[in-house]
């Protein structure tokens, strides 16, 4: 049993594109006019007139000679972007494409849903498009093919039911056949489908061929008609060419626009994802001096496919790049195709933020504010405390990191109970960090309570008359602050105590550092004090061992 | 034993006005731990003598080796000491002043050096348990002690060594008299990465087999969570009941030391230092501090407990002394009688044409008199059994050095030269000056060198009888390509400086014996 196909009439090949000029536009062979434009059509000049009627109702009708090249491989990008709707997709024959849609209707929500999609698919890639629906693929091919468009609905859906009294009603011009046969067909009185039914068999396969029984039987959906489907390149190029010189981001974007669509069709059909892609414009030379070609590469830290995504970032990077030269064409190659693994949806799902989602937020904010300027802080394994924070440009973890060494979200805040723990855990200790990153996973997934309240009362001695649970945590060690200065400020003295601003007073025990001395002129000896002034504010200072100069290192948040 | 009172965190003062207290520390690696310890025995006694500790503990990971090189420095130091003193006394006297001994550069008290090693505890998992130091009290301390550590490293490949928690409290069978390893103190030194019910549970699991000899210790290296260490660890010794004692755990024997130490833990890891990140230690806190600051870190109720502790450690090694096996006399004999048999046995063999009479007989009656009075006879008695075997057996063997000039060594067929015919001076080999015994020394046809140690093997059994250890030393070239590596610097500059400092045609190597007996009394 088929499920129900609609295919598509694709109207007209990239050159009629609608350009905002006063001319108009036909598409014509040596004698006749194919197909006019808009305008023309406007005008009076219709499908089937000839050329001197279209030139006398127009007088500067440009005719344009069709290029079966360029409508192939306009068909065939068109073909591209709209497998990810479906992955059974036919070509059929005068620019129709044929898409089987039964199996993804749930997923695009339902039928309706799924043909304003694709035709604002089509649209996106410039052409127009006239969409029917049918159970059976000639019948979906016919009902695109005929005008009859008539009606509030933009689309044509004919269920099981109707199909044949729907397609008794068309005429039989429309039927592939009614080239070769147009004549006797019209002489015998045969001008609807229906009436092509009620001959009788014997006759109309001896006049007009097997093939039209066969047809018709396809077509009500009496005889099965397979279909090869239209198979993706096994790799991803696409290539556009300009009307017009082009040197805004705007209409650049709007031009690689359907050249995305495709990619993301065609990597919905090979069940892949892309993590970067290279956008190259060729230039027109504008001086001997000017470069041919230059290209822009939008990378981004997670595979994606999604279509929209990939816009916005390439969106952000136009508007930041400067066009050494107005473009005339642009190719899209996609480089870094690996397989995609759809995140699963939770049953309920949290309105929290996933990790995906964070993901895709500093994507974008690494394409709006420039990749250096997302940074994340990242643990060294040095005990010397500038060497130990490393400040790096963001990049996503990868799976096997969950839960690994600490990675903190440059400036993202609370939400969800692990990203707290992290930022909680920031202000924790510089030995204790690798353990706090386990604890942080164990927190993830066993969850004690004790860990939490522990961070928060540091050095406090514990009352000896009601005994309390040891926790199972490791001894933790000096907090250390997350705010370092990259230099540290030398303190003056004020009667025995540093002075930053006010003068402080040192709380805690020394921790004495001293490491490094193998990195000639970086070694360090110190003795680290957690210090406060009157006010409240917790310093991190430190006091050579040599020399008993007192510095400034941190700041406690 | 005392409790340490954990209701009163004693904090320490910072003033050196008061008095300082005394100190021993108890935890301590010698360069004998291969690649950990920095610093020879040698110079950890001399720096724990300078600090005027009262107890210095060496302890070696899972094993005894420094300790023999301290406690002759001791002895030569404290050699030096007294000569010093004595002659600053004769100086005061000869300059005609009325000198009262001990008021000249007043002698301090001796150090006590305690023998002791570092044991960590593996779990059936192979994860580790807990970190104990043993401490031997007494003579059976030191031989359940050295049992357990050969026990230990025989279960393992060369260079490792395994121990459980099972062999203190349910030991394999054949060493139930190892069983909760008594006779020793243990001291329990929580581990940094455990967690602190971790660490509460052991301290339960010592005090419920050792809790009159058992402690917990403290090592504050200054790492910033010091008082939180301290409030942590006076919790867990109030609910298992180990009283809280200092330690230092001490890999070096002054601060300068720790680029040594973290190039050898450089080499260790095979890394160069700065790829080592946070194995090697944060600061140069881990050696033998002096006392002013022991008592600004250390609460002073776990420096006086460390006294505690010195002094339930009576063992020296100069208790130590041969014991030879019973076997070699048969029944009805005294080792004396014995020897004197065997004795005039070989005389006759030696001296066919008329046995031992005049000198020979003078001079073996003379010797004979020496060794009974320094009651040497077994050692002669074990030689001698060695010899006849290889005899028997037509290998060829024999003495050399100070034991030629021995005739009961030439009546026993250990030399081949007649010493009287010689005339040659028995004190050079044996003499009640020196005050040691002989060394007598067996050269043994090479080829079948192997037979004689299977000889010994069978006759004595493998847990009586061992090779001793050739102990070898980085030479200029290997130490100067190993420290190289660490320093990350490049290949080829090793080469050539390692060219230039050896210079010549490759090292030698020096060899130093180092005899390790099982020192195990005879079974009857």
């Amino acid at each position: 049993m088929q499920s129900p196909a609609s295919p598509l009439n694709g109207a007209s090949p990239s050159d009629k594109d609608a350009v905002a000029t006063p001319r108009c536009h036909a598409l014509a062979d040596s004698s006749r006019v194919l197909i006019p434009d808009l305008d023309a059509l406007r005008a009076g000049v219709s499908a089937g007139c000839t050329r001197s009627h279209a030139l006398a109702l127009v007088p500067d009708l440009v005719l344009l000679n069709p290029d079966p090249v360029r409508e192939a491989g306009a068909f065939d990008a068109l073909a591209l972007a709209l497998l990810a709707y479906t992955p059974r997709l036919t070509l059929a024959q005068s620019h129709t494409l044929l898409l089987e849609g039964g199996s993804g209707l749930r997923l695009f929500g339902g039928l309706r849903a799924l043909l304003a999609k694709v035709a604002a698919t089509v649209a996106d890639c410039g052409h127009v498009a006239r969409i029917g629906c049918a159970p059976t693929a000639w019948g979906a091919w016919l009902l695109a093919q005929s005008r009859a468009q008539r009606g509030p609905r933009r689309f044509r859906v004919v269920q099981d039911k109707t199909l044949p009294r729907v397609l008794d009603a068309l005429p039989v011009s429309l039927a592939p056949f009614a080239a070769q046969h147009d004549h006797a067909l019209l002489q015998i009185g045969c001008a609807t489908l229906g009436d092509l039914r009620r001959l009788p068999r014997a006759g109309v396969v001896r006049r007009f061929g097997d093939g039209v029984l066969t047809w018709l039987a396809q077509a009500y959906g009496e005889h099965p008609d397979p279909r090869d489907a239209f198979r993706a390149p096994p790799s991803f190029e696409a290539a556009l060419e300009l009307q017009a010189r082009v040197d805004s981001a705007d209409a650049l974007l709007f031009a690689a626009r359907r050249l995305v669509l495709q990619l993301a069709g065609w990597l919905a059909a090979r069940h892949a994802a892309v993590s970067a892609f290279e956008l190259r414009l060729e230039h027109e030379l504008a001086s001997r001096h000017a470069p041919r070609t230059s290209s822009l590469r939008i990378g981004w830290a997670a595979p994606s496919r999604d279509a929209e995504h990939l816009l916005w970032l390439l969106r952000e990077q136009l508007n930041q790049t400067e066009l050494v030269a107005p473009a005339i064409g642009l190719r899209l190659v996609a480089a870094d195709v690996r397989e995609h693994a759809a995140p699963s949806d939770t049953l309920f799902p949290l309105p929290e933020a996933s990790e995906a989602s964070l993901t895709q937020l500093f994507e974008r904010l690494g394409a709006r504010l420039g990749a250096h300027n997302v940074l994340q802080l990242s643990l060294g394994e040095d005990h010397r405390p500038e060497h130990a924070m490393h400040v790096e440009a963001w990049r996503a973890a990868t799976r096997k990191n969950r839960g690994g060494p600490a990675r903190r979200e440059a400036g993202a805040g609370g939400g969800r109970r692990k990203p707290r723990h992290g930022v909680a855990k920031a202000a924790d200790g510089g030995d204790g960090l690798a353990q706090a990153a386990a604890m942080q996973a164990d927190a993830a997934h066993a969850g004690p309570a004790q860990a939490g309240p522990m961070q928060a009362r540091p050095l406090q001695p514990a009352p000896m008359q009601t005994p309390l649970p040891l926790p199972d945590v490791p001894l933790p060690s000096q907090p250390r602050p997350v705010w370092l200065l990259e230099r540290p400020l030398k303190l003056a003295i004020r009667g025995e105590r540093p002075v930053y601003r006010r003068v402080l007073k040192t709380l805690s025990r020394p921790e004495r550092i001293e490491s490094g001395w193998w990195d000639d002129g970086d070694g360090v000896s110190r003795d680290y004090f957690i210090a406060a002034d009157d006010q409240g504010r917790m310093y991190w200072v430190y006091r050579e061992r040599i020399g008993g100069q007192w510095y400034l290192q941190g700041l406690f948040g | 034993m005392s409790t340490s009172d954990s209701s009163r965190r004693s904090d320490a003062p910072r003033s050196a006005f008061s008095a300082l207290p005394d100190y021993a520390e108890l935890h301590c690696l010698t360069n004998f731990t291969f690649l950990r310890g920095a610093s020879h025995p040698g110079e950890l006694v001399e720096q724990a003598i300078e600090h005027g500790y009262r107890a210095l503990a060496v302890t070696d990971e899972c094993s005894l080796a420094g300790v023999v090189r301290a406690h002759s420095a001791l002895k030569q130091l404290e050699e030096e000491r007294k000569k010093a003193h004595d002659e600053a006394v004769k100086e005061a006297r000869e300059r005609g002043e009325a000198v009262d001994p001990a008021a000249i550069g007043p002698l301090a008290p001796a150090l006590h050096l305690i023998i002791g090693s570092e044991l960590n505890l593996t779990d059936d998992d192979g994860e580790p348990f807990c970190t104990l130091v043993a401490l031997a009290m007494n003579r059976e301390g030191y031989g359940n002690l050295c049992e357990l550590i050969t026990l230990a490293r025989s279960r393992a490949g060369k260079g490792s060594y395994r121990l459980h928690p099972a062999d203190f409290t349910a030991p394999e069978a054949g060493f139930e008299h190892l069983l909760h390893l008594r006779d020793c103190v243990l001291l329990l030194v929580p581990q940094r990465t455990a967690t602190l019910v971790r660490t509460l549970a052991c301290a339960r699991w010592l005090a419920r087999f050792a809790a009159d000899r058992a402690w917990l210790a403290l090592e504050l290296w200054q790492g910033g969570g010091d008082e939180t260490q301290v409030d942590a660890l006076r919790a867990i010794s109030q609910r298992s009941g180990l009283p809280l004692v200092a330690a230092g755990g001490a890999l070096m024997h002054a601060r300068s030391r720790k680029p040594l130490q973290d190039t050898l833990s450089a080499i260790r890891l095979g890394r160069p230092l700065a790829a080592c990140g946070r194995e090697l230690a944060p600061n140069a806190e881990r050696h033998l501090r002096s006392r002013v600051r022991l008592a600004w870190l250390y609460p002073h109720d776990t420096l006086r407990e460390t006294l505690e502790v010195a002094r339930r450690c009576t063992f020296s090694l100069d208790e130590l002394a041969y014991e030879y096996p019973e076997e070699l006399v048969p029944s009805g004999e005294t080792p004396t009688t014995w020897l004197r048999k065997l004795v005039m046995q070989g005389a006759a063999e030696r001296w066919p044409d008329g046995g031992a009479h005049g000198k020979r007989e003078a001079q073996i009656k003379k010797e004979l008199e020496i060794i009974a009075e320094l009651k040497y006879e077994k050692y002669f008695l074990t030689v001698h059994d060695i010899v006849r075997f290889a005899r028997s057996q037509g290998i060829l063997c024999q003495g050399r050095g100070s034991a030629a000039n021995s005739v009961v060594c030439y009546c026993l067929f250990v030399t081949e030269i007649d010493p009287v015919l010689m005339n040659m001076l028995v004190e050079r080999f044996i003499s009640r000056a020196r005050n040691e015994p002989p060394d007598i020394d067996v050269d043994f046809e090479h080829q079948r060198r192997e037979e004689v140690i299977q000889y010994i093997y069978w006759k004595y059994g493998n847990r009586r009888a061992a090779l001793a250890a050739t102990l070898i030393t980085y030479r200029t070239r290997s130490a100067v390509k190993e420290v190289g590596k660490a320093l990350g610097l490049d290949a080829t500059l090793i080469e050539r400086i390692g060219k230039r400092s050896s210079g010549g045609t490759g090292p030698t190597r020096s060899r130093i014996i180092w005899r390790r007996r099982v020192s195990r009394r005879t079974r009857t």
